[in-house]
C-alpha cells in the first residue's frame, strides 16, 4: 500500500515519491517545493493533531492532513 | 542620476507603472510602504475584494507609479482574486500593463522565491530582482553571489533589507536605470509536449472566437485544474476534451501532469542557481528553538490563549478611556452648538443629533481598529500570527474557516467592525467571505446594555444572580453556536468559490519595526473614516430624519393639551402654571419627555413600527419594542435611549436605569387579545435578547461588509441575519406558549 504523507510520525523523514496527479491541488502543492525526490520531514503536530508541519527543501511549511494526503512518500526512516 | 536618463523617461506618455510581485512574507509590503511612504492610495480591483495598493515613487525629478500586486507564490489562477496578478501583467480587463517588474525576493529562500520569477519569464516584461533580507540569510550561513545571480538571470539584482532600508537608494536608481535600458528574464525551455499542448490550445481558443490566449495564459490553461481561463472559454466542454488529451500526451511523455510545470522550473532554478547559493552545512533556523516553546501542546496552548486575552481585553476594556473621551468630545460640540442653533429647532437636531452624533459614531470605532491593527501588525511582524493559525486551525477547518479567523471572530466579540477589517490578514477568498459574514454573529459590546438591563429587570429579580450570570454567558455563546453550523451549510452547499489549502510558511521570528506598525494603524484607520465612515454618517442621519420628521406643530400643540389635561387632575392650575414657568421642574421635565415620545410615535420610523408590529407580534413584541428594534438598526445601543423616549423618560437613560426598569416591569398590553397582560413575560424577554445577540442591527457593519466585500453580501448578511433573529424570536415566544 502506497503510504502519504499525513500518515506519517513526527520526527520521521521520507521521499516524496509523487503528488496525485488528479487532484486540484497537486499543481499548487509543487509550486511550493513538494515535488518527486525531495526529502520531507515531518516537525511537529499542532496541538489539536491537525495541521501538520512539515520540512522540505530548507523551508518549513504548515498543510492540513487533507492537502498532505495527496502526497505519496517512499524510502521512510521513522 | 544621468541627464538623458531623466529626459528619456520625462518624454514617456504619463508615468511609468513599475509593479512589485513576490510571494508572501518576502517583505514586499515593507518595502512599498518604504519606497512610497504616505503618498499610497488604496482601492479594489474592480469586481473583487483584492486590495489594490498603489503610491508614487519619485526618484529626483521623475515621478512613477508604484504597484504593489497581492503577494502569491505562483501565477496559479483557480479564483476570480487569483487571477489578478495574471491580468496586471497581461494587461487585461482595462488594467495597465507595468513597464518594470521588480520581484522581491526573500533571500533565506531564494528557490522557491525564484519559481514565480521564472514563471513570469514568460510574460517578456522588463525586470529586476530585489533580494530582500539578505541579513537574514547571512545569520542562516546561506550566501549569495549576487553578481553571478544577475548574470544567469539577466536582470539587475539589487540586495535590500527593507525593515532597515538599506539598499533603498540603489533599488531606487535601478528601477530608473531598467526603465531606461530595460533588460528582460530568460524564458524556460518547454519539452516539446508543452510547447505543443499550448499552440493546440490557443489555436482552439482562437477558432472558437474566445478572447486570445497568451502564451502565458496558456500554460495556465494547461497547468491549473479549472483555471479562470478555461472558465471564460465560450466552449468550456470542448478545452476539457482537447485538455484531457493533452494531459495524456504530457503523461506519456514520463511526467506527471499534475507537477509537471513546478519540476520543469525547479530543475531549470536548480541548475540556474548552481554555484550561486552556497549554505553552510544544515541550515540553523533560529526559530526552531522559539517554536518548541511556541507550538507545544501545553505551553504553546497557555501563551496563545495569554496572547489574545490581551489582544482581546485591550480591545474591550483599554480601548474604554479613549472611546469614552471621544463620547465626551461629542456631547461637548453638541452642547456648544446647540444653543447656537435654537432659532432654527430642525436644523439644531440636525447638526447636533444627525451630523455631530453620527461623526462621533464613526470616530468611536476608531480606537478599537488602531488597537487591533496594533496588535495584527505585531503579530504578523514577529511571525507569531501563522503559529497562532497553526494552532487553532482545528477549530474552524470543519466549517470552512481557518485558523486564521481566530483573531478576526475575537476581535468581532468587542466590536465587528474591526473584525471585518482584520479579515484581510485571510489569502483564501472563501474563507475570507466566512469569516467576514460570521463576525456580526460574534457578541460585541453593544449588544451588552440590552442584556444587562433584561437580565437585570426580569432574570436576576426572580432567579437570583447565578441564574442572571449564567443567561448573560449563555447570550455571548449564542451566536457562536449558530455562527459556526451556519458557515457550514453556506460553505457546503451555496458558495461556488474553490477552497484553497490552507498553507502556512513559519517565517523567522523578527524583530517588528515601529514605523511599520504605525504605518498599518495609520492606513487602517484612515481607510476606515473615509470610506465606511462616509457610509456610516449617512446611515445615521437617514436614522435621525426618520425619527425626527414629520414634526408638526399641532401633534405638539394636541401632546401638551392631553398631558396637561391629565396633570390637572391632580395638581391646581397654579401649581401647573408655576411649575411650567420653571423649565427644571418634575412638571416641566415630564411635559417635555411626553411630547418627545408622541413625537417619535407620530415620526416616519414610529408609524412604521406601529404598522410592521404585526410582523414582530408572533414574538410578542409590542409596537413600543418594535419601534426600539427598528431605531437600533443604525446602531444597538440607540435602543436604550429610544425606549427612554418612548417611556416619557428622555434619551438620557442607561441599562442601569432604575426608572427605565420599574416602567418595563409595569408595561402592559393596552389592546388586543393580550390586554392587560404584561408585555415583558420571560418568552418575551429571551425573544428580544436572541433577536439582539442574532440580528445584524449595526449600520456601520453594514457599510463595512459593503466596503470589504460587495454592496450585494451587505444586503445579504443583513437580510438573512435580520430574517433569522425574526425567526429565533418567535420560536422562542411560540415554544414557550405551547408549554
Amino acid at each position: 500500500m502506497k503510504r502519504t504523507l499525513d500518515s506519517l510520525k513526527v520526527g520521521s523523514r521520507s521521499e516524496i515519491e509523487e503528488i496525485a496527479s488528479d487532484c486540484d491541488r497537486a499543481n499548487r502543492m509543487a509550486t511550493l517545493g513538494f515535488i518527486p525526490g525531495r526529502i520531507v520531514k515531518v516537525t511537529r503536530l499542532a496541538p489539536l493533531g491537525d495541521p501538520i508541519s512539515v520540512e522540505v527543501d530548507g523551508q518549513e511549511i504548515s498543510l492540513r492532513r487533507s492537502e498532505a494526503h495527496i502526497i505519496q512518500v517512499k524510502n521512510i526512516a521513522e | 542620476m544621468n541627464a538623458p536618463t531623466e529626459a528619456a523617461l520625462k518624454k514617456r506618455q504619463g508615468r511609468p507603472l513599475v509593479a512589485l510581485v513576490g510571494n508572501p512574507n518576502t517583505g514586499k509590503s515593507t518595502l512599498f510602504n518604504r519606497l512610497t511612504g504616505l503618498r499610497q492610495h488604496i482601492a479594489n480591483y474592480p469586481g473583487i475584494t483584492v486590495e489594490k495598493k498603489s503610491g508614487l515613487l519619485r526618484v529626483g525629478g521623475i515621478e512613477m507609479d508604484l504597484l504593489d500586486l497581492p503577494g502569491s507564490y505562483s501565477l496559479t489562477a483557480v479564483s476570480d482574486d487569483e487571477r489578478v496578478v495574471m491580468d496586471v501583467l497581461g494587461g487585461r480587463r482595462g488594467l495597465q500593463r507595468p513597464d518594470l517588474l521588480v520581484f522581491v525576493l526573500d533571500a533565506t529562500n531564494l528557490k522557491r522565491n525564484l519559481l514565480l520569477v521564472s514563471q513570469c519569464a514568460e510574460l517578456g516584461i522588463p525586470a529586476l530582482i530585489a533580494l530582500n533580507q539578505c541579513d537574514a540569510a547571512k545569520r542562516n550561513g546561506i550566501r549569495i553571489d549576487v553578481e553571478l545571480l544577475a548574470k544567469r538571470l539577466g536582470v539587475p539584482v539589487v540586495e535590500t533589507i527593507a525593515t532597515r532600508g538599506n539598499g533603498l537608494g540603489e533599488l531606487k536608481q535601478a528601477i530608473v536605470s531598467a526603465l531606461d535600458a530595460p533588460s528582460t528574464l530568460p524564458k524556460i525551455h518547454w519539452p516539446d509536449c508543452i510547447t505543443h499542448g499550448c499552440s493546440l490550445l490557443r489555436a482552439s481558443f482562437h477558432d472558437a472566437g474566445s478572447s486570445d490566449l497568451t502564451q502565458a495564459e496558456a500554460l495556465r490553461v494547461l497547468f491549473d485544474s479549472d483555471s479562470v481561463f478555461t472558465c471564460g472559454a465560450s466552449d468550456k466542454a470542448r478545452v476539457k476534451r482537447l485538455l484531457d488529451i493533452l494531459h495524456r500526451e504530457i503523461r506519456e511523455s514520463g511526467l506527471n501532469p499534475g507537477s509537471a510545470e513546478a519540476v520543469i522550473h525547479y530543475r531549470h532554478l536548480e541548475s540556474l542557481l548552481d554555484g550561486v547559493v552556497e549554505a553552510s552545512g544544515p541550515i540553523a533556523r533560529s526559530h526552531d528553538s522559539i517554536d518548541a516553546l511556541l507550538l507545544n501542546r501545553v505551553w504553546g496552548t497557555l501563551i496563545f490563549l495569554g496572547v489574545m486575552y490581551v489582544v482581546f481585553q485591550s480591545l474591550y476594556s483599554w480601548a474604554r478611556p479613549l472611546m469614552d473621551f471621544i463620547d465626551i468630545g461629542t456631547s461637548a460640540t453638541q452642547e456648544v452648538i446647540r444653543p447656537l442653533l435654537s432659532a432654527t429647532p430642525a436644523l439644531q437636531s440636525l447638526v447636533c443629533d444627525g451630523i455631530i452624533a453620527g461623526v462621533g459614531g464613526v470616530l468611536i470605532f476608531l480606537p478599537q481598529i488602531l488597537i487591533l491593527f496594533f496588535f495584527i501588525a505585531l503579530l504578523e511582524d514577529t511571525g507569531y500570527m501563522a503559529r497562532a493559525a497553526f494552532l487553532v486551525d482545528k477549530l474552524f477547518s470543519w466549517c470552512g474557516l481557518n485558523g486564521r479567523s481566530f483573531v478576526p471572530l475575537l476581535s468581532s466579540y468587542a466590536c465587528a467592525i474591526p473584525g471585518v477589517m482584520a479579515t484581510r490578514t485571510l489569502s483564501d477568498p472563501k474563507a475570507r467571505l466566512t469569516t467576514i459574514l460570521m463576525a456580526p454573529f460574534m457578541s460585541c459590546s453593544a449588544r451588552l446594555p440590552v442584556y444587562i438591563l433584561l437580565i437585570g429587570t426580569f432574570i436576576e429579580p426572580i432567579y437570583g444572580p447565578f441564574v442572571a450570570g449564567a443567561v448573560l454567558f449563555v447570550m455571548h455563546f449564542v451566536g457562536l453556536a449558530l455562527a459556526l453550523p451556519l458557515a457550514w451549510v453556506l460553505n457546503k452547499f451555496f458558495l461556488k468559490i474553490k477552497t484553497q489549502p490552507f498553507i502556512l510558511e513559519m517565517p523567522d521570528y523578527r524583530v517588528p519595526t515601529l514605523r511599520n506598525i504605525f504605518q498599518r494603524m495609520w492606513e487602517r484607520g484612515r481607510e476606515f473614516v473615509l470610506r465606511a465612515g462616509t457610509v456610516i454618517l449617512a446611515f445615521s442621519i437617514l436614522i435621525w430624519s426618520l425619527l425626527y420628521f414629520p414634526r408638526d406643530h399641532e401633534v405638539k400643540e394636541k401632546a401638551a393639551q392631553s398631558f396637561l389635561a391629565e396633570a390637572a387632575v391632580n395638581h391646581s392650575p397654579a401649581e401647573i402654571q408655576s411649575a411650567l414657568e420653571n423649565p427644571e421642574s418634575d412638571i416641566s421635565t415630564a411635559l417635555t419627555h411626553h411630547i418627545d415620545s408622541i413625537y417619535i410615535e407620530q415620526s416616519y420610523l414610529g408609524r412604521f413600527g406601529k404598522a410592521v408590529q404585526p410582523v414582530f407580534d408572533p414574538a410578542g413584541f409590542d409596537w413600543k419594542i418594535t419601534i426600539g428594534v427598528l431605531s437600533s438598526f443604525a446602531a444597538r445601543e440607540v435602543i436604550i435611549a429610544t425606549m427612554g423616549i418612548i417611556y416619557n423618560l428622555g434619551a438620557d437613560v442607561d441599562e442601569g436605569s432604575y426608572d427605565l426598569r420599574s416602567v418595563l416591569k409595569k408595561e402592559k398590553w393596552t389592546s388586543g387579545p393580550r390586554e392587560g397582560q404584561p408585555v415583558y413575560t420571560l418568552p418575551v424577554v429571551l425573544g428580544i435578547m436572541v433577536f439582539f445577540a442574532l440580528c445584524m442591527q449595526c449600520g456601520a457593519t453594514v457599510a463595512i461588509i459593503a466596503r470589504e466585500l460587495s454592496w450585494r453580501w451587505a444586503t445579504f448578511s443583513f437580510f438573512g441575519m435580520t430574517a433569522l433573529a425574526w425567526l429565533s424570536a418567535v420560536v422562542i415566544y411560540q415554544v414557550s406558549m405551547l408549554l
